[in-house]
């Protein structure tokens, strides 16, 4: 599935001041276009508060838009209807930033994962028997035992939360997975496994990527192409390996530098020679 | 005498499944000047350790089974609560993960960080710049003062115009800076510093290192930074200790760690950092540990 | 790409469930008051369940009087002494629990659903519904119970029924805002976002994901309005709308005494010391599960 955004321009009312007047608006999204191919992994950088969330909102049609299209397949979804709406939100998931927040936490790990199966029943149309069957293969698929079907959201890992997430986001067999940060908030060795698996899975269901960070380095690894947003306007895209080398933005060429290396010789507050063991 | 001196530190906890060991046998020595990283993962005890050295873990449910941690030669662990307040204040100054839960929503930036100053201002007159005779009203401006010549330190635009505006009017960034500011006003020694960036966004997390990193160019005290980014403690420390566990696996100089790791642990999580130089199959997670590796 | 061969499924277990329950009762015995006020309320509740088969005189409840045993101070045959009418104490004060706590039940239990219904509406869909619903809500709040039943009991005359309808109709409304407010917390949510991305509708995302995750605060807020129901109830009584004299309740035996104070002062310290148990003890069990169910408190 294609993803195509259209000069997608979203403004905030401004806050209502006393009685007949408002605040200045706030534009979240100014005039962004980009294009995400069928198949591949696109990357989305950008900070708080710079739109990306707001962007995703949007894709997803939890927010409308002030102007603009956004394409599924050449289907515009903020013109759908609702069936059709409800029909790509089945082919269409999305993984969550907080695996933390994002799980319902009255609910089994087998609810949570066949939710989206109980939804979308009238496309999926599948038993209770074999729904459960279908949630136990998604966890073997992510990488997790069956043995953990009934237990409760708060019983497991961070990491295992989100690989949870990502077997609820896969359930109706989806063809496009928004991921939105989805490995900010675990260590570095369980980001590096989920990082990993979501590799892994994408080459094997031939999935399409939207991926949302703010860290370059996830990007880099996960994706093939990149837009950089800045303050709701994309100011950089292409494919990764040019953004990263050759970078022409200023911005960009900021985040690059700011992000901490874990060679302490590239620190910007020591020269080489201080960190070396003759220091 | 070191500033800070932790030996064979072990606590233990009590909950719902009974008494866990949480610390095994911590030594840890900070002198002036040093920047200490500590990393680990999630549960790997460097929060409980930063936080015992200022005994802010309650007992109970907290146990500690052996061990001392000397501050300047006063063992922290068996002081009365009143030093520890004191000590708290004015010799070891802390800074916490989120600055949006750790100010006060309802005062004025003013507010809380002129009450800081006051209380280190009592504990030590000299800190404010007066005497111990000094009156109340002494007392109150010249902790204004103080207040805002820090905000202004710290990097706050304008600061004594913006003292007196609440958190909310503030940034993410700007907050994490007035608590540096707050941990910094009574001089302390030694600045604690529990995933100060974390919650910034990269571009802020650089300023807020170089404020800490000039501060100990400039003060000459020590730090410890409890952080799980590798890249932050590669960027600013001068050495570092990884925990696993509640144990120190490995500690020594920054440079000697990080580029010729002793232990496979340190080795496995620097192979999961993404990079802008890593290659896509390249990480590796702790997928090749076993527990032997840590044995 | 899926394994073929028969998946290992579990079954679908209770230990998880029941492990939750322990931890929370762990939580809950930290407290020796809250383990205090749980057991008197069970203890309330069996006395009360029992009341008709170990009633030492079951005559006097049905309003058999033996005036030649009137104002007997408390002995063994009588451990709470006699009344004005010869009847016994006890009889009547373990009678009296079960039209107590059964109003108080029914009061509490009618606010809640009440409540919660109308809470949950205007939290989830806010807008003009929520200022519909919210303005009868304060509507109703500024009218003070004990007024209402009265009026209700002008009205409609006395009697258990009606002065439940009355108590319960200037309730709910605390439990509407109570709900309102969570729902609106919990709406803002990730995992409530994540439901609305999967395409879940509003009956589902309110039902399955919102009320019962604010159950506890309800519960909280219900055992401590159980004590106060049950005070309520008994004031009704003193002031003599309500349950009819034949029927024993704590309330009206309170007023029956209340002119032969301080000479025969059993008569009255007998259903007060009931009242005052009931109350504290529901309020101690409110302020531990409290401590237990407070959100603030998990994790």
């Amino acid at each position: 599935m294609s993803l195509v955004i259209e000069n997608v321009t979203k403004t905030f009312p401004g806050q209502r001041q006393g009685l007949f007047g408002r605040g200045d608006s706030f534009t979240a999204l100014d005039d962004v276009s980009l294009r995400v191919a069928k198949g591949a992994s696109f990357g989305l950088v950008g900070e708080s508060g710079s739109g990306k969330t707001t962007l995703t909102r949007c894709i997803l049609r939890l927010e409308s838009l002030t102007s603009g299209r956004i394409l599924f397949d050449g289907a515009d979804v903020h013109a759908l209807a609702s069936a059709e709406m409800r029909r790509l939100r089945s082919r269409l998931q999305i993984v969550f930033q907080d695996p933390y927040a994002s799980l319902d936490p009255r609910m089994t790990i087998h609810d949570i994962v066949a939710e989206p199966l109980v939804i979308h029943r009238d496309v999926v149309k599948m038993t209770e028997r074999q729904r459960t069957e279908r949630v136990a293969e998604l966890l073997l698929q992510v990488g997790l035992g069956t043995q953990h079907l009934f237990r409760y959201p708060h019983e497991f890992s961070g990491g295992q939360r989100q690989r949870i997430g990502i077997a609820r986001a896969l359930a109706v067999r989806p063809e496009f997975l928004i991921l939105d940060e989805p490995t900010s908030a675990l260590d570095v060795s369980v980001q590096a496994e989920v990082l990993n698996l979501l590799h892994r899975l994408q080459v094997e269901l031939g999935l399409t990527y939207f991926f949302i960070s703010h860290d370059l380095g996830v990007i880099r690894y996960i994706c093939d192409d990149v837009a950089v947003i800045y303050r709701g306007k994309l100011v950089e895209q292409g494919p990764v390996a040019e953004i990263f080398d050759r970078p022409q933005n200023d911005y960009t060429r900021m985040l690059l530098n700011a992000m901490p290396d874990p060679d302490p010789d590239r620190s910007p507050f020591r020269r080489p020679a201080e960190a070396g063991v003759g220091a | 005498m070191a500033l800070l001196d932790i030996r064979n530190l072990n606590l233990a906890m009590r909950s719902y499944e009974g008494e866990t060991q949480i610390l095994h046998g911590i030594d840890l020595v900070i002198e002036r000047g040093e920047i200490w990283g500590m990393v680990g993962e999630t549960g790997s005890g460097k929060s409980l350790t930063g936080l015992s050295i200022s005994r802010l873990i309650p007992t109970p449910p907290g146990r500690y089974l052996a061990g001392s941690i000397e501050f300047q030669g006063t063992d922290v662990l068996k002081a009365a609560e009143r030093d520890m307040r004191r000590l708290r204040g004015r010799h070891i100054g802390t800074i916490f993960q989120d600055p949006t839960t750790n100010l006060n929503p309802v005062f004025r930036i003013g507010t809380q960080i002129v009450d800081v100053a006051l209380h280190a201002g009592h504990a030590d007159p000299t800190v404010l710049g007066l005497s111990a005779g000094a009156s109340r009203r002494e007392f109150k401006r010249a902790a204004r003062e103080k207040a805002i010549e820090m905000l202004d330190k710290v990097g706050i635009p304008k600061a004594a115009e913006r003292i007196d505006d609440y958190p909310h009017q503030f940034s993410g960034g700007m907050r994490q800076r007035v608590l540096i500011a707050m941990a910094m006003i009574g001089k302390p020694d030694l600045l604690i510093a529990d995933e100060p960036t974390t919650a910034l966004d990269v571009s802020v997390q650089a300023q807020i290192l170089r404020l800490i990193h000039d501060l100990v160019a400039e003060r000459n005290i020590g730090v410890l930074l409890i952080t799980h980014n590798l890249g932050v403690v590669a960027q600013i420390c001068t050495h570092v200790a990884v925990m696993h566990r509640g144990r120190i696996l490995e500690s020594g100089k920054v440079g000697d760690v990080l580029k010729r790791p002793a232990h496979v642990y340190t080795q496995a999580l620097l192979n999961s950092v993404p990079t802008v130089h890593t290659k896509r199959g390249e990480l590796r997670g702790l997928s090749g540990l076993t527990p032997e590796s840590f044995a | 790409m899926t394994t073929p061969e028969p998946l290992a499924i579990p079954r679908r277990n209770q230990s998880a469930r029941l492990e939750n329950w322990s931890r929370a009762f762990y939580r809950f015995r930290q407290s020796w008051l809250s383990m205090v006020g749980l057991a008197i309320v069970v203890a309330l509740i069996v006395l009360a369940l029992l009341a008709p088969f170990i009633v030492p005189y079951p005559e006097h409840v049905e309003g058999v009087t033996n005036t030649a045993a009137r104002f007997q101070p408390p002995s063994a045959s009588a451990w709470f002494g006699t009344n004005a009418l010869g009847q016994d104490m006890f009889s009547l004060v373990l009678v009296g629990s079960q039209v107590s706590l059964f109003s108080g039940l029914a009061v509490v239990f009618i606010a809640v659903v009440v409540g919660t219904a109308v809470g949950a509406i205007a939290g989830y869909f806010g807008g003009w519904i929520d200022e519909i619903l919210m303005r009868v809500t304060d509507l109703l709040l500024t009218i003070p119970s004990l007024i209402l039943a009265m009026a209700v009991a002008a009205a409609l005359g006395t009697g258990v029924f009606n002065m439940i309808i009355a108590i319960s109709l200037t309730w709910w409304p605390a439990y509407a805002r109570l709900v309102r407010g969570e729902v609106i917390g919990k709406k803002e949510e990730q995992f409530i976002a994540a439901a609305h991305a999967l395409g879940a509708g509003w009956p589902r995302i309110l039902c399955r994901h919102i009320l019962p995750n604010i159950v506890s605060p309800i519960i909280v807020k219900a055992s401590l309005d159980m004590g106060f129901a049950i005070l309520t109830v008994a004031s009704l009584g003193f002031v003599g709308i309500g349950v009819k004299p034949p029927t024993p309740e704590w309330g009206t035996l309170l007023s029956g005494a209340r002119s032969y104070m301080p000479d025969y002062w059993w008569t009255a310290v007998a259903p007060g010391m009931a009242i005052f148990l009931a109350v504290l003890a529901f309020n101690l069990l409110g302020d531990g599960l409290r401590d237990v169910l407070d959100p603030k408190a998990r994790r």
